[in-house]
């Protein structure tokens, strides 16, 4: 796993719309790759037939 | 709709009705009682003496004048400070929101309130932006050393020392349950799209919950019928579902099936809260119903999936806040919200997925054992201290959050009821909750299981710092 280095999380930041100079990247870098983690836990145990449910009612009424 | 006569509220409508009271003197009672103990628990960010009293006189011009209030006439109610209240500034609990202009109306859910009579007391202390389980400056009124939990802390501490009848909360991983199992109440967060959210500032859309704290089931859903039903603001309403409210039948429980599941016995669980729990299961038992053993595999992905699915839905909701004045909000909400605004769609996605598969195991669970409902302790530890990181289980530990949020937030994901009802203490004193989780829209089953429990546990839920 390569860790998230300070310029690549500033890039990260700016994408969003955040300013870099208003953040802790080091923190945010732990936490992102906790997030990662956790979503590759859940990949595994997932196939193609497992779906989202987005539901989308085109009625008005 | 049948009003429960055992619930605590039933006793204080027969008094009103009848003339022993007036609701303006409830009214008054319930506001000094506010102002008397929020010093010590902080449960109010505002008390509304003027508004509680012309609530309250209407009450008293209507039943003299032969008109029915309502349901809930002259009852006294909080209501969390993220749901917009006409008149009063919705600060959430955040500097962000601080001085604020005031809501011009009522959420939907207030103005449903108003209209069966209840006479709304104030707002209640809420963590900061709905999203913790400490909800700073509250306190506990068993302990106030100790937190509220959250994020209805304000609600919990309110109702838990009497200072108002019924209160309501937001749950988006347990914030409900949560403060109703650490203060001693009942709490009901009903089935996902029963309570309309307009009008609510969100966390996380498609989480979020509107719902009850009480002293007994019977009052949780007597409010929840009141709050609940189909609103054109909020899309998410169930237009068509059976009718709730609680039987006024008092039948044992000799229909009803429970499951337990398996890993919520340990071992991360405080061993008092194990053993008011199996107590518990022992009440239920004597009361007819036919407890068995589950398990459902797919419950190992909740709190990866919970808090992806928040802190992407909640960063969505707060992105501009999050882009303008980031140093308003508390750090570590802060940055888990960056977290979730910087999320890829996949892995948003993704975790809609197992959500999903979570729910998939939850209904087979409940079909193949033809369950009626799942009993679990609400939380597997009592109240913490305030600043407390984390739970020591004689061996394994557990930071506080996860300790709150991993038992309560399956039921967001998967939408079921769930109902936390009082079940025993600790050592120390300190209330543990049990819940119980229905079939979807069984809100009515799990509040007549709850109470069946309530009122054959008989405990004594007067907290040191109370009304009295």
């Amino acid at each position: 796993m390569n860790p998230i280095g300070p310029e690549e999380m500033e890039a990260m930041l700016s994408a969003v719309g955040l300013n870099p100079d208003d953040w802790e990247s080091a923190e945010l870098a732990d936490m992102l790759e906790s997030q990662k983690a956790g979503i590759d836990l859940l990949r595994e145990r997932l196939d193609q037939t497992d779906e989202p449910v987005l539901k989308f009612d085109p009625r008005w009424e | 709709m049948g009003i429960n006569p055992s619930g605590a509220i039933a006793a204080i409508s027969r008094r009103i009705r009848s003339g022993e009271v007036s609701a303006r003197e409830v009214a008054d009672r319930s506001l000094a009682a506010a102002e008397d103990l929020n010093p010590q628990l902080q449960a109010f960010v505002v008390i509304d003496h003027q508004g509680a009293r012309e609530a309250a006189d209407q009450v008293d011009r209507q039943l003299a004048g032969g008109i029915d209030p309502g349901p809930l006439a002259g009852i006294p109610v909080g209501v969390k400070d993220i749901i917009d209240m006409a008149g009063h500034p919705t600060e959430c609990g955040s500097p962000a929101y601080s001085g604020v202009q005031p809501a011009k109306r009522d959420a939907p859910v207030v103005e449903r309130l108003r209209a069966a009579g209840a006479v709304i007391v104030g707002k209640t202390t809420t963590h900061e932006l709905a999203c913790g389980v400490e909800s700073p400056p509250a306190s506990n009124p068993w302990d106030t050393d100790r937190i509220p939990g959250g994020s209805s802390g304000g609600s919990g501490a309110a109702v838990s020392a009497g200072i108002t009848a019924a209160a309501l909360g937001s749950d988006t991983g347990g914030s409900i349950r949560i403060p109703a199992s650490l203060c001693g109440t009942a709490g009901l967060k009903g089935t996902y799209g029963r309570v309309p959210r307009s009008g609510v500032a969100a966390l996380s859309w498609s989480l979020d919950h509107i719902g009850p704290l009480a002293a007994t089931p019977a009052d949780c859903i007597l409010l929840q019928s009141v709050i609940s039903g189909f609103h054109p603001s909020d899309p998410t309403t169930l237009a068509d579902y059976p009718p709730d409210g609680y039987p006024v039948s008092e039948a044992g429980l000799e229909d009803v099936r429970l499951g337990v599941i398996e890993r919520y016995r340990g071992p991360l669980i405080q061993p008092a809260v194990g053993e008011a729990f199996e107590a518990a299961v022992g009440v239920l038992t004597d009361l007819g119903a036919e407890v068995m053993p589950v398990e459902i595999q797919e419950l190992d992905m909740v709190m990866e999936v919970e808090y992806a699915v928040f802190s992407a839905e909640g960063a969505a909701y707060h992105q501009r806040l999050l882009a303008e004045a980031p140093h308003l909000i508390d750090s570590s909400i802060r940055a888990l919200l960056a977290t979730g605004l910087m999320m890829p769609s996949e892995r948003y996605l993704t975790a809609l997925r197992a959500r999903e598969r979570i729910r998939q195991g939850v209904r087979e669970c409940f079909e193949a054992n033809r369950l009626t409902g799942i009993v679990m302790p609400t939380l597997a530890a009592t109240a913490a201290l305030k600043g407390q990181d984390s739970f020591d289980y004689g061996g394994p530990s557990e930071d506080v959050i996860s300790a709150y949020v991993r038992t309560t937030a399956p039921w967001n994901l998967t939408g079921l009821p769930a109902l936390s009802v009082p079940c025993g203490f600790d050592t120390t004193g300190l209330p543990i909750g049990l819940q119980i989780i229905g079939r979807p829209l069984a809100e009515t089953e799990i509040s007549r299981i709850g109470q069946a429990y309530h009122t054959a546990a008989a405990w004594d839920l007067v907290p040191p710092v109370s009304a009295g």
